[in-house]
């Protein structure tokens, strides 16, 4: 588990690790589903769909203290309402290189 | 008083992590969470048992349907819950999220960041003030049953609220200030002809005035079967309520009553003021000053040592034209304001009741005067009520060469009677027969639907119908008053346009049983109201009639 979702979920449910373990392991599978929508949305020029697909990602990282997750996810909503190809591109990359660390 | 664990909280999210992240921290402080994938899944839990929910948690961003959306459905189920909008969404981020949260008393912003500690705190606070909020509106909703219960229970002791005889009339206007009333009036035949008026004013407002006024209602009614009663004065009859009271609601309160013997045969009225405001006599329009000794006693049950002697009853003589006009003081508390000031101007007050009482007995319109003289004052915008008003207007019963009036109660047989007796005066003026029979056909039918609409409503089983009929060239002119609801059933607002109007004539023409073979028997039918007094006014020709190439032309007026 990632260091600092632990800490966030051990405070938050006082070191259940059932709830712990249940919640890390939806948001694990949540978010590499939601990267690969989020490159399909790329490839696509669907920019909507992406920024929601960031949205999303960027609710999961923050219910489970993953700030680095959230703020690249928020970096990903700015680029996709500029369109942004190449930029969107390289934070999806990042956001997948997140999501194999978990 | 707050139990999380007996409290039930909806968790609405298209994140199935959110909803776990939720529901964990949730169930850690007890709750029971149930959670729902989208806005029709939680739509559908939700009316499954709405009111079993002590608060919902929803996400705004969800799939084609958004949670404003959602708020929007459960609104309209239950506007009290209380929902908390959780979402990633930043409030600098614009979109106007939060305004559109906070456009809603009851909602909350919770960002997905929050804390458990946080979240627990806010729901805890939200949901303890929602069930002291519930608990609060339980025990109004029971209290407000409990009082239209009593309320149905006083209006069942009140006596009809008119009636006509051949020797004398009385007619009332009666209403609460809030459901149930200190207020009362009994009217009690009193040996030949004459009858006792009783109008009274329990001091004090809401359930206590209200039980009083029941149990001096019923004290009331015995009266009349008291062997020797019509050979008793008012003031003897003051001093029985005085003992009543003091007997049995010393403790409660006490009453300012207006205590009348009408003797129309003998063209009299004995009456007593016991602390309420004097009898009103007018005549042609004016009154008459039937008191200037000042004559009273104070108000029942007020002081042990009260006694009511013949000194403080007043005789006055009466014309046949003459009206008596008696009140509680709430008449004079009613004004233009909530907080009571600008009541009635008592010239205003004088000049109505003049017009009024002119007019009632010119146009055959006594029956009636009470809920004119008020609608006229809501007209004038003297309509917030401050306390009870009662208004009792009663008079000897002189007949307007060429009209006929009366009052019936409803039952069948008295319908049949009030057809009979109307078709046995129209013979007298040697009307034709074919328009008579006409005539009863358009009395009975309106008669018996007033009647058919009464045995859904208890209170109006007891219904009076008074009527009017005069010629007017070829035609009948029957004016029916039956008893309403108190608040217009169909608002016209000024400044609508000529289109609303008459489809709100079309709508009203097209109430009523037996409608279409009274259309086809008239010329025309006029309505009009007096809340709570409906008046229907039917043209109908005594001869000559086509019925089916005429149309039926229907006027409304609306207060």
């Amino acid at each position: 588990m990632k260091e600092c979702c632990r800490k966030y979920l051990e405070e938050q449910f006082a070191g259940d690790a059932d709830v712990m373990a249940e919640i890390y392991g939806e948001y694990v599978s949540s978010v590499s589903a939601k990267v690969v929508e989020a490159g399909t949305a790329l490839a696509s020029g669907e920019w909507v769909l992406l920024d929601r697909i960031a949205h999303t990602v960027k609710g999961n990282a923050l219910a489970v203290g993953d700030a680095e997750m959230a703020e690249t996810a928020i970096a990903l909503r700015k680029t996709a309402a500029l369109k942004d190809v190449a930029e969107s591109k390289a934070l999806i990359a990042r956001l997948d290189g997140f999501s194999k660390e978990l | 008083m707050q139990n999380s664990k007996s409290a039930k909280i909806l968790v609405v999210d298209d994140e199935k992590l959110i909803r776990l992240t939720i529901s964990a921290k949730l169930r850690k402080e007890g709750y029971e969470s149930i959670a729902a994938a989208s806005v029709e899944e939680a739509v559908s839990v939700f009316k499954r048992a709405p009111t079993t929910f002590s608060a919902i948690i929803s996400d705004i961003m969800m799939g084609e349907m958004d949670g404003f959306v959602f708020r929007d459905i459960v609104r309209g189920i239950e506007p009290k819950i209380p929902i908390f909008f959780l979402t990633a969404l930043d409030p600098e981020e614009g979109g106007g999220f939060l305004k559109r949260i906070l456009e809603d008393a009851i909602s909350y912003y919770l960002p997905k960041t929050v804390s458990t500690e946080t979240l627990l705190r806010r729901v805890r606070q939200v949901v303890a003030s929602h069930r002291v909020e519930m608990f609060i509106q339980n025990k109004i909703d029971e209290d407000r049953k409990s009082l239209e219960l009593a309320s149905h229970i006083q209006r069942s002791l009140l006596p009809a609220r008119a009636m006509q005889t051949p020797r004398g009339f009385y007619t009332t206007y009666w209403r609460p200030m809030d459901i149930v009333s200190g207020d009362l009036f009994e009217a009690i035949p009193f040996g030949t002809g004459c009858y006792l008026y009783v109008i009274g004013d329990i001091q004090g407002h809401g359930t206590s005035a209200a039980l009083a006024m029941t149990a001096v209602q019923s004290f009331l009614k015995n009266l009349g079967r008291i062997e020797g009663a019509p050979t008793m004065g008012p003031d003897t009859i003051a001093n029985m309520l005085h003992a009543f009271f003091r007997s049995n609601l010393e403790d409660v309160s006490y009453m300012t009553a207006l205590i009348c013997i009408h003797r129309p045969l003998v063209g009299s009225v004995k009456w007593i003021s016991c602390g309420s405001p004097d009898l009103i006599v007018a005549d042609g329009g004016k009154d008459i000053d039937v008191n200037p000794e000042h004559k009273g006693g104070m108000p029942i049950g007020l002081f042990k040592d009260t006694v009511y002697t013949p000194k403080d009853v007043v005789k006055t003589s009466l014309s046949a034209s003459a009206l008596c006009i008696a009140y509680t003081d709430g008449l004079m508390d009613l004004s233009r304001k909530e907080d009571g000031v600008e009541k009635i101007p008592v010239s205003l007050s004088r000049q109505l009741r003049s017009e009024l009482t002119e007019s009632a007995r010119r146009d055959g319109t006594c029956i009636v005067a009470p809920a004119k003289y008020m609608r006229a004052l809501v007209e004038l915008g003297y309509d917030k009520c401050h306390d009870d008003i009662t208004l009792l207007v009663f008079g000897a019963t002189d007949p307007v060469p060429g009209m006929y009036e009366a009052t019936t109660r409803l039952n069948p047989d008295a319908v049949d009677k009030a057809a009979q007796d109307m078709g046995q005066w129209c013979r007298e003026q040697g009307w034709p027969d074919e328009g008579i029979t006409r005539l009863q056909l358009v009395l009975e039918e309106k008669l018996m639907n007033v009647h058919d609409h009464g045995f859904d409503d208890r209170d109006r089983l007891r219904e009076v119908v008074s009527m009017r009929l005069r010629r007017i060239r070829d035609n009948a002119v029957l004016t029916v008053w039956d008893t309403g609801s108190e608040e217009p059933s169909i608002r016209v607002a000024v400044g609508d346009s000529d289109t609303a109007f008459e489809l709100t004539n079309q709508n009203m023409s097209g109430h009523g049983r037996g409608r279409l073979m009274v259309r086809e028997l008239c010329d025309g039918i006029e309505r009009n109201r007096y809340p709570p007094i409906n008046e229907t006014t039917y043209h109908i020709p005594m001869s000559g009639k086509d019925a089916g190439g005429m149309e039926s032309k229907v006027e409304v007026k609306q207060p």
